[in-house]
């Protein structure tokens, strides 16, 4: 298993010393193994991106949101759904590197690039399954979640976040419950991570209730109602805090006798911790207060498919520096989003396109390097299904999802490639 | 071909992978450290970003160009070099950033006793009452 982590991670970093020979790197730039430099807040933000990313809250949140809230087929043969989704992200924070290249100049790294700041890009990968039968189904779900100092040759860096990584990515994703869970990788350059859940799903006729076991040691479950979609799920690892949401998603004016035109309404109130885990010594660890202290507490509502066209979203935040953090408009094609029921009674078939822009805030924070900030943010999707197979790909600018997590992100542009299926 | 691919490229990756540091990028990361180990000792945020304000108000970042000449390491030789050597002025945020909570909780409010913890301080920044930088 080492093997196989240790060639995923020379993969992934290989890049920043191998492949510099290039036109598309800056003169001078062309500095190999960079070297992280502690105590900086950089540094500090690369070990949190890795583990609140690689936490609980990955697993089982894509758990809750793709495959736990899709209302469950009553037929009596064998059937499932699976989802695959990979996220990339350039530039998820930045940080001071050393670069002992420099230490002695040459044509292809120059003494100037001694200390530069450099970006972190980030992969994850998420594998979900559910295969039943009548009442009960078993589900699956994983994720991997890997970080590297980016390439100063901007060409090595784009081949490595869309062609070579990925195959890595969501195949170590898809199989993670083989592997060891939450395999640390080298501190210097960033890490590896991989954790999942599997359980079971019964349905109960108007609810259905799912209960699984993370392999990060810990249980997650999921009480979701089929008519308003009102939801609560919640997920615990051995010395984790509890990570916990309820809602309602994507209810169906039509289920209460209203126009359609009203669009889906999704209600969300969630408790996310976003200082778990953080390795001790790094800052002297965390207290138990400083741990509390930093629970997100988000509360949102969205509304899609009003009027068959548009979207309105906002999203406040409760804890910690209450505000609002996002507002959002968006334009799409015709019934672009699909209701809860639709892998089972929905054969459309065709492309759709969506474009939404708007704003996210972020509180200060200096223990990471942020001053308070309100920050543009937009988001452009495409999207093509057939009667067993839905398909999208988004590009997102600021996402507000993810500056949630990690409000160091700014800047950061995101790439997700999302594949379902029904069989 | 090349032009469009690098075009392409960085529209893909919409910003550099690489950039220079600010000059005072070695003080100011001294302050985070302050933010950061005041917000893991005391559990509250909003003191680690007080204490950051007020290292800002109460020092001056002093510039460190990195410049080809500062070579030398503070714990090396460093006769005959113009300076320290630019990865060596972090030196004073690291420290801070280790400090254990027994020593945040008796040094308070006091900046000075904080920077007093690594020789790297004086470098990257200075009390504003001192000096006409």
């Amino acid at each position: 298993m080492i093997a196989f982590i240790t060639l995923f991670w020379a993969v992934l970093t290989g890049d920043a010393a191998a492949a510099q020979s290039s036109t598309f790197a800056p003169e001078g730039s062309e500095c190999g193994d960079p070297q992280l430099i502690a105590g900086t807040a950089g540094f500090r933000n690369t070990q949190e991106a890795i583990v609140r990313q690689a936490n609980t809250y990955s697993a089982s949140a894509f758990a809750a949101r793709h495959l736990d809230r899709e209302r469950s087929g009553d037929n009596d043969d064998w059937g499932g759904r699976f989802v695959v989704e990979l996220n990339t992200t350039y530039g998820a924070t930045k940080l001071p590197v050393f670069q002992p290249d420099a230490v002695n100049p040459s044509d292809a790294c120059s003494a100037a690039n001694r200390v530069v700041s450099r970006g972190l890009d980030m992969q994850a990968g998420n594998f979900g399954l559910t295969v039943g039968k009548g009442r009960w189904s078993f589900l699956l779900s994983t994720s991997l979640t890997s970080a590297a100092t980016a390439s100063s040759d901007q060409f090595s860096r784009v081949l490595m976040n869309t062609v070579i990584a990925p195959p890595y990515v969501v195949g170590f994703a898809a199989t993670a419950p083989l592997w060891d869970v939450v395999v640390p990788g080298p501190l210097d350059f960033g890490g590896v991570k991989l954790d999942w859940l599997a359980g079971a799903r019964a349905d109960l006729g108007p609810a259905q209730l799912s209960a699984a076991w993370l392999g990060s040691r810990g249980g997650y479950a999921q009480l979701s109602e089929r008519t308003l979609g009102a939801y609560v799920f919640a997920a615990k690892s051995i010395g984790q805090p509890v990570i916990w949401q309820t809602g309602m998603d994507r209810l169906d004016p039509e289920a209460l006798g209203l126009d359609a035109a009203i669009g889906l309404t999704s209600l969300r109130y969630e408790v996310i911790p976003t200082a778990v885990g953080l390795p001790s010594g790094l800052t002297g660890g965390l207290s138990e207060a400083a741990a509390k202290a930093s629970r997100l507490r988000v509360g949102g509502l969205s509304q899609q498919n009003l009027a068959r066209v548009l979207d309105l979203a906002g999203r406040y935040r409760l804890a910690p520096d209450p505000a609002i953090s996002e507002l959002a408009l968006g334009l799409h094609t015709p019934d672009y989003h699909r209701g809860r029921s639709a892998d089972e009674d929905d054969d459309d078939e065709g492309m759709g396109a969506l474009a939404s822009g708007g704003m996210v805030s972020t509180p200060a924070a200096y223990a990471q390097g942020l001053a308070p900030a309100t920050l543009p943010s937009a988001r452009v999707e495409l999207s093509g299904q057939n009667e067993d197979y839905t398909g999208r790909l988004a590009v997102i600018y600021n996402d507000p999802e993810q500056l949630q997590l990690y409000p160091f992100a700014r800047g950061a542009l995101s790439y997700q490639l999302t594949v379902a299926g029904t069989f | 071909m090349s032009r469009a691919a690098a075009g392409l490229a960085l529209a893909l990756t919409a910003c550099a992978g690489f950039q220079p540091v600010s000059d005072i990028q070695p003080c100011l990361e001294v302050g985070y450290a302050l933010a950061a180990i005041t917000e893991t000792c005391s559990g509250d945020r909003a003191a680690g970003n007080a204490r950051y304000q007020q290292f800002r108000e109460e020092y001056r970042c002093i510039p460190t160009p990195v410049e080809p000449d500062n070579e030398a390491s503070t714990d090396g030789n460093a006769e005959g070099a113009a300076g320290p050597a630019p990865e060596d002025l972090y030196d004073c945020a690291f420290a801070v950033e280790q400090l254990p909570c027994d020593f945040v909780e008796a040094a308070g409010d006091d900046l000075e006793v904080y920077l007093s913890v690594s020789p790297g301080c004086p470098l990257v920044a200075e009390p504003k009452g001192e000096g006409a930088r």
